[in-house]
């Protein structure tokens, strides 16, 4: 891991219609980072993202990423690939499999610019990358909940990224599925030293394959290594209720809510 | 037909059924896959209110309306991506208010005469020269645009969220779509009429869409039924003496259900239902 700073969060607050969803939040992610968000639902991770994004505006505070701001964000734009929280597309939109990655292009080739053959050189990549290039010429909307994931992190690569921000990419998967995603994800990330922000509310799944963790619950409750950042106080800052911890090795691997405190800690290994 | 073919307001005709097939098909793509069907019938009404304004005016009621309908269609998109109401209620209230518009004005008037009618449900065969001009100019502005930024309405249309994160204009791109559709409205009004000009923009892309699952074969299929329901209406409206735009969208309704029972797609999935019965039976 390096020592520049890719996102610089600083004292953000951010508003939805009358409600606060992130209070004061400064976080900084370096470069070469896998950082984990981990919180409840509704603690602000998506927003979070988006707002790195420059997709939802803040009410106060900053957020920088290469060191620009969001109105010049369009400037270093091209250094960041997005994967969103899977959700439900038209499963009979006409659109191939390569159309969807090449749309992840659309800025770099430019507006109304055909794309070159170096541009479909880099979607075949991107999809070897992720084990998809026979299913290019298939209809998007035909492939299974995974397939389609990974589709949609070949569309975040085919840029070639300095920065990746995936969106809970695991949610609505099933378990080998997710499994396999991750495990992919993280030889992507050591293979391309890729910095990485990875939103998910899997304990178990971030603890094992991230550097750190930024636990979120509207407001920053910790932000560092798995072992030290993963505490029972942290863990019920976050949760808002008491703990049962399994461990598997160092963090704990999984988190219930618990009102026994004879049994705060277990160990399944 | 073919002495028909001498006379200056059928070649006129053929040249215009030809251009607004083509030009509404192909809009109409977009406009199916991003369920936009109400707008088109929206901005079509409000172009009601034009076309009061020009008989009142004593203006060509195309002109008028034409302003009415890229007024109408900024309207709908600034309202609705400032975030106040969502689109489909920003089309409600624009759509309502400006066919209320117009029905006071012809009241006001009293302009119930054949003209105001013709707008109402088309007469392809009284399009003048100026209307023809309007229209070529008009669908080589809309075609080439949807050509030139086809890449860029094709990932508004399929994911608009991630269409902002790479950084494409969406809120501009959107705002040109809206006003594609106006321009297309306006060409349209004088063949179909502006009760029937929402059914040239959707039936022919729902028909392709029977069809294909492939982008660019559901645009030429579109442009295909499109043309052609507009040439056989034509032909049959100038054979019976009825309104143009009711036999051109009784065709391409026609055609819609031709390719609804011929669906390769529909067909698949009834021998998949067969085959699995097989199965479970033997």
């Amino acid at each position: 891991m390096k020592n520049n700073t890719i996102i610089d969060i600083n004292d953000l607050w951010v508003a939805f219609q009358d409600k606060v969803v992130l209070e004061s939040v400064t976080l900084k992610v370096q470069e070469g980072e896998l950082c984990g968000i981990l919180g409840p639902n509704g603690s602000g991770k998506t927003t979070l993202l988006k707002t790195i994004l420059g997709l939802i505006k803040p009410i106060a505070g900053s957020v920088r990423v290469f060191g620009a701001d969001q109105k010049n964000l369009i400037k270093v734009i091209d250094n960041i690939g997005y994967v969103p929280q899977h959700h439900h597309f038209d499963v009979t939109f006409p659109i191939k499999v390569r159309q969807v990655v090449l749309l992840g292009r659309s800025h770099k080739i430019g507006m109304a610019k055909p794309a070159t053959e170096e541009d479909w050189k880099q979607v075949y990549s991107a999809l070897d990358m992720v084990e998809m290039t026979d299913h290019a010429e298939t209809q998007f909307g035909r492939l299974s909940g995974g397939q389609q994931q990974r589709v949609l992190i070949a569309r975040a690569l085919t840029i070639e990224p300095k920065l990746l921000l995936l969106d809970e990419p695991t949610a609505a998967l099933d378990v080998r599925t997710a499994e396999s995603i991750y495990h992919w994800l993280h030889e992507m990330h050591a293979k391309l030293s890729l910095t990485t922000l990875l939103v998910s509310h899997d304990v178990g799944v971030i603890s094992r394959y991230v550097d750190s963790i930024a636990c979120l619950n509207r407001h920053l409750v910790a932000h560092g290594k798995p072992e030290t950042v993963l505490s029972r106080d942290n863990m019920a800052e976050m949760y808002g209720c008491d703990a049962l911890f399994f461990h598997h090795g160092k963090v704990p691997h999984m988190v219930v809510p618990y009102d026994d405190s004879r049994h705060k800690e277990q160990n399944i290994d | 037909m073919i002495d028909l073919l001498q006379y200056g307001f059928m070649q006129r005709a053929i040249v215009s059924a030809t251009l607004i097939g083509a030009v509404c098909a192909l809009i109409g793509v977009y406009i199916i896959l991003r369920g936009l069907s109400f707008i088109g019938a929206g901005i079509a009404h409000a172009s009601f209110g034009g076309v009061a304004v020009g008989f009142l005016l004593n203006v060509n009621p195309v002109y008028s309306a034409f302003a009415f309908c890229v007024a109408t269609a900024w309207a709908i998109g600034f309202t609705s991506e400032r975030g106040k109401v969502k689109e489909e209620t920003a089309v409600g209230i624009f759509f309502a208010s400006t066919m209320a518009f117009g029905a006071f004005l012809v009241g006001v008037m009293k302009i119930y005469n054949v003209d105001l009618f013709s707008y109402i449900f088309g007469n392809i065969l009284i399009i003048s020269n100026k209307d023809l001009y309007l229209t070529i100019v008009l669908a080589i502005l809309v075609v080439s645009i949807l050509l030139l930024f086809q890449k860029e309405f094709l990932f508004l249309t399929f994911d608009r969220e991630m269409a902002q994160v790479v950084g494409l204009p969406v809120k501009k791109l959107n705002l040109l779509m809206l006003f594609l559709i106006a321009f297309t409205v306006v060409i349209s009004i004088k063949a179909v009429g502006i009760v029937l000009v929402s059914a040239l923009l959707v039936t022919p892309a729902a028909t392709a869409f029977q069809l294909t699952r492939d982008f660019k074969k559901m645009q030429i299929l579109s442009v295909f039924f499109g043309v052609f329901a507009c040439w056989l209406g034509m032909l049959i409206s100038s054979l019976v003496d009825v309104p143009s735009g009711a036999t051109i969208v009784l065709v391409a309704t026609a055609l819609f259900f031709i390719a609804l029972l011929c669906s390769p797609l529909r067909r698949q999935r009834k021998q998949l239902h067969r085959d699995v019965l097989k199965k479970k039976s033997g």
